[in-house]
Parts: C-alpha cells; structure tokens; sequence
C-alpha cells in the first residue's frame, strides 16, 4: 500500500481505551509501549503499559512446547480450532462479501 | 539587470476576484438565531451589499437579544415562529440564513423556499434522508438557491485535498479512513441541550461533526454515490449520569436521546470502501488520521477532532520515485481567507449572478444518505442498502 501504516490498534471501551502502537503484521510482538486512555478522578490521563522484557524461550519454541505438552498429557490444544473458527469465518467472510458487493452473514454449523 | 522572463511565471500571482455587486443591498432575514447564527451575522456584516432586514426564533425574545447584540435594533424580529415571519411581504426579503437545530432544517428550509426565498442552511442538511429529499424537491419546484453549511470548502488545505485526489497523484483510490472526534466533547449544558436531545437534534456526533469529514473524503473522491452502508451507533458517555463534563447535572444524561458514537463501513460508486468513525466522546485522544489510499500514491492527512476548518497538519503523499518509497510533504497553505466570509461571500455571488449552488444539495444529499444509512443499520444490525429517488 502507499502509506506507512494504517494505524494503530484502537479498543474503545466505556471505561478506558487502549492504543496498541502497529506492526506491519503482528506476528510477534506489540509495536511499543501501549497506552490505556481513561479518567483518574475527574481529569483524562494516560497510563503507560511497559513493555514486558521476558528472556524466556522464543516464540516458536514456545509454540512447539505447548502443543508437545498437550499431545504428551492428553491436554486441550493450545490455541483450539474452537476459537480459531471465528478468524476464519471472518477472513471467508470478506472474501464472500468482497465478491458479492453486499454484507454477508456467518453462519457456523454446530461441529 | 537583464531579466528572466522565465521567472515570471514562478512569481505568485495574486487571485483579483472582482466581487460583484448586486445594485441593490441584497436583503437578508436568520430563521433561529442561536449559537452558529452568531458567525453568519458576523460574516454578513463584513459586506457592503447585504441588509439585515428580519429574523425570528421560537425562544421568546431570543432574536431581539440577538441583533441588539450587534447593534442592529432596528432588525424585525417580532414574529413568533419562522411561518410568521415568512408571511409578512413587508420584509421583500432576497434570502435566509437557517441556524436552528436539526430537526427545524427540513421544514424551515421547505417553507423558505417555497415563501420564493434563497436558503443558506446549516450542516447537517437534514436528521433524515428522506427530509432531505422532500427539500430537494422544494429547491428544484423553487427555482431558488439552496447552499448547505460546509465553510471547510472554502479553505486552501481542504480544496488541496481534493486537487490531489483529482489529479490522478494517487492513481485509482480504494480506501479512505476517515473521522475523529473528542475525548470529552458533548455540547451540553444545563441551559442548553438542544444538541443532545431527540426531540430537537434528532441525531448526535454524527450530524455534528461526522458530516465534515464526510464532506472532505466525498467531496475529493468527486461526490460519489455511496451504495451500501453497515453501522453502527451507541451512547455510553451520554447516558452516563456520572459524565464528567456534565458537572453533577446527571438529568443530561436522561435528556441525551441521539448517539455520541457512530461508525460505518461504506461501499461507494466507483469500487471504493470507506472506514468511518465519529465521537463526542471517547477513551482516546484520536482514532487516527484521514488516510486516502490508491494505487499510485496514498495521502495522510493529519486528524482534527472534527473537520470543521483546516487540516490538522502538513499533508503527506506515500509514493514510490525511481522505486523507492518515499514521502512527499505537502505544505500548509496559510491564507488570509475567512471560511465563514467566504463561505457568506459564496451564497451571496450565487444569488447575484444567478449562479448554481456553492454547496448543492445533490452532493450533500450523499452524505446525508450515509448518516441516515449508519443510523438506520445501527438499528437492524445489518447492512443497509442505499435508495434515493430521482428528484
């Protein structure tokens, strides 16, 4: 695309807002220090979230770990198909709708 | 010293716009007289061919405090409502400044026009599509000029928006972002809630400012006709008795009957989407810029709460130069122009010359379309598909 970013992520609550400064594709980390908008006694501030340093193992053997450990204990799936369901409704769901012109429904069958 | 003639060409010229003069003062009368009528009077006695002659309010007394304010007691203004005033032919008046809330547009626009008088409304045009085009029918059987509100127009930053897209800079564009708003900025108090409720606004954030940066992205794509729209509305902070700004009145919160929220996601004429987002009242400091991407190029244009002057700083072009991707700025152009004498200026040159609209209903009528089109989703929850008849 021509631009730089098309901004960061925003979530607007009714108690606070949180910024989450962008990366190009977010498979890692957040691209800075976050910020949660919200009012302290009457006046708008901004607490700053520090980024969380964590020397621990990277991501990927992480990743690898915990699916390891599920198959050795007879565990849950780490990051389920349950909840992943729902992010690939939406991706089919804008390749449908992008198609169509029109707005499309989500229609999840029980499994 | 030989000269350059070629550096002539470079030397700013300075645009001589021959002002017409009606010959005759062009005789204007204000159908409300509140907060905004306060900046067309200014502007309307910056120039030398303009009477105020008559203007009306349904606040008792209100009009009188109005034009006494400005010196102007001999201004008629003893009519109860707009219909009186518009009945009495004494007044011969040319034209009319409409500066009441909302959901007063329509009718007085209709009843304007029809009474054979050039109209000058406030933005938002109407609360609903479908007042909006039952004044478009009264301003083409009329014959008369109808301008809706909208000063940004007139200002150099915002008509270089337009200049850009226009150009072809940016190639074919397919996405806009657009919007703003405030952290904690409801117009509301004890004495005046005319902004906030139903029964007077009939619509919130939306109408206030949404529209502006609406009228900026529509405005430079060309005016496209927009076809679907999914939106959505709420009103957490104006329901909220406890709002800070309402400094302990929590009976606002009760009075607060239009949204203070509003968001949509717009398929326009010409395979473009637009991602919009409007706010009185939010937990951030800005949903971000005003970003226009296209093929060749994309425009950033930093945000302003809402869109009602200028822009919020210098532009940037995204582009690829001798494959490279760089960034172009685009300067502030500072001007001595006066939006709101510009945009009185506008209606006035029109009416002289029996021009077309400065700001015609034909384009509004989108961005009227796309707020009545985000309210009416909000309310089913689903996607919503944009009529508007031929007028």
């Amino acid at each position: 695309m021509n631009i730089d970013t098309p901004g960061d992520t925003i979530i607007l609550g009714t108690k606070g807002g949180l910024r989450i400064p962008s990366t190009d594709c977010w498979n890692g980390s957040v691209g800075g220090p976050m910020k949660i908008y919200h009012e302290v006694c009457g006046l708008q501030t901004e607490t700053v979230v520090p980024i969380i340093n964590d020397h621990g193992p990277s991501l990927f053997d992480r990743k690898i770990r915990s699916f390891l450990d599920a198959c050795k204990n007879g565990t849950p799936a780490p990051v389920p198909s349950s909840q992943i369901i729902y992010n690939q409704a939406i991706l089919d769901g804008i390749a449908k709708s992008a198609k169509v012109g029109r707005e499309v429904e989500i229609v999840i069958p029980e499994i | 010293m030989k000269q350059d003639r070629s550096l002539d060409a470079y030397k700013s010229i300075q645009e001589e716009k021959k002002t017409p003069r009606a010959d005759r003062k062009l005789r204007i009368g204000f159908i409300g007289t509140g907060g905004i009528a306060h900046a067309h009077i200014r502007a309307y006695l910056h120039m030398p061919d303009v009477e105020i002659v008559a203007g009306c309010d349904i606040v008792p007394g209100r009009a009188a405090a109005f034009f006494k304010e400005f010196g102007l007691e001999g201004v008629r203004c003893d009519y109860k409502d707009h219909t009186e005033m518009l009945a009495d032919p004494s007044l011969a008046l040319d034209a009319v400044s409409i500066c009441t809330y909302n959901r007063q547009h329509a009718p007085c626009a209709i009843a304007a026009l029809k009474a054979g008088l050039h109209v000058l409304l406030e933005k938002p045009f109407t609360v609903t599509l479908d007042e909006a085009i039952e004044v478009m029918r009264a301003e083409k059987e009329s014959g008369k000029i109808l301008s809706i509100g909208f000063q940004p127009r007139f200002d150099e930053n915002m008509k270089m928006i337009r200049k850009i897209v226009q150009s072809g800079e940016l190639g074919k564009v397919y996405y806009v972002q657009t919007g703003g708003g405030r952290r904690r900025g409801i117009p509301a108090n004890p004495a005046k809630t005319s902004f906030i409720e139903d029964e007077t606004a009939g619509v919130g954030a939306l109408g206030d400012i949404g529209c502006y940066s609406l009228d900026l992205v529509l405005h430079a794509l060309g005016d496209p006709k927009p076809l679907t729209v999914s939106g959505y509305v709420s009103n957490y902070f104006g329901k909220d008795p406890g709002y800070v700004a309402y400094r302990g009145h929590g009976e606002l919160a009760d009075k607060f009957g239009v949204d203070d929220f509003g968001a949509g996601f717009i398929r326009l004429e010409g395979d473009v989407m637009l991602d919009f987002r409007i706010s009185w009242a939010m937990n951030m400091d800005t949903p971000g810029d005003t970003i226009i991407l296209g093929t060749k190029g994309g425009l950033r244009i930093p945000s302003t709460d809402c869109w009602n002057g200028t822009v919020g700083g210098p532009m940037k072009i995204y582009h690829e130069v001798d494959g490279q991707q760089t960034e172009t700025v685009v300067p502030i152009i500072n001007q001595p122009v006066n939006l709101w004498d510009a945009k009185i200026r506008s209606f006035l040159d029109a009416i002289i010359e029996g021009g077309s609209s400065p700001v015609p209903s034909t384009q509004i009528i989108y961005n009227q379309a796309i707020i009545d089109g985000i309210v009416r989703s909000a309310t089913i929850g689903k996607e919503i598909e944009i009529e508007i008849p031929e007028i």
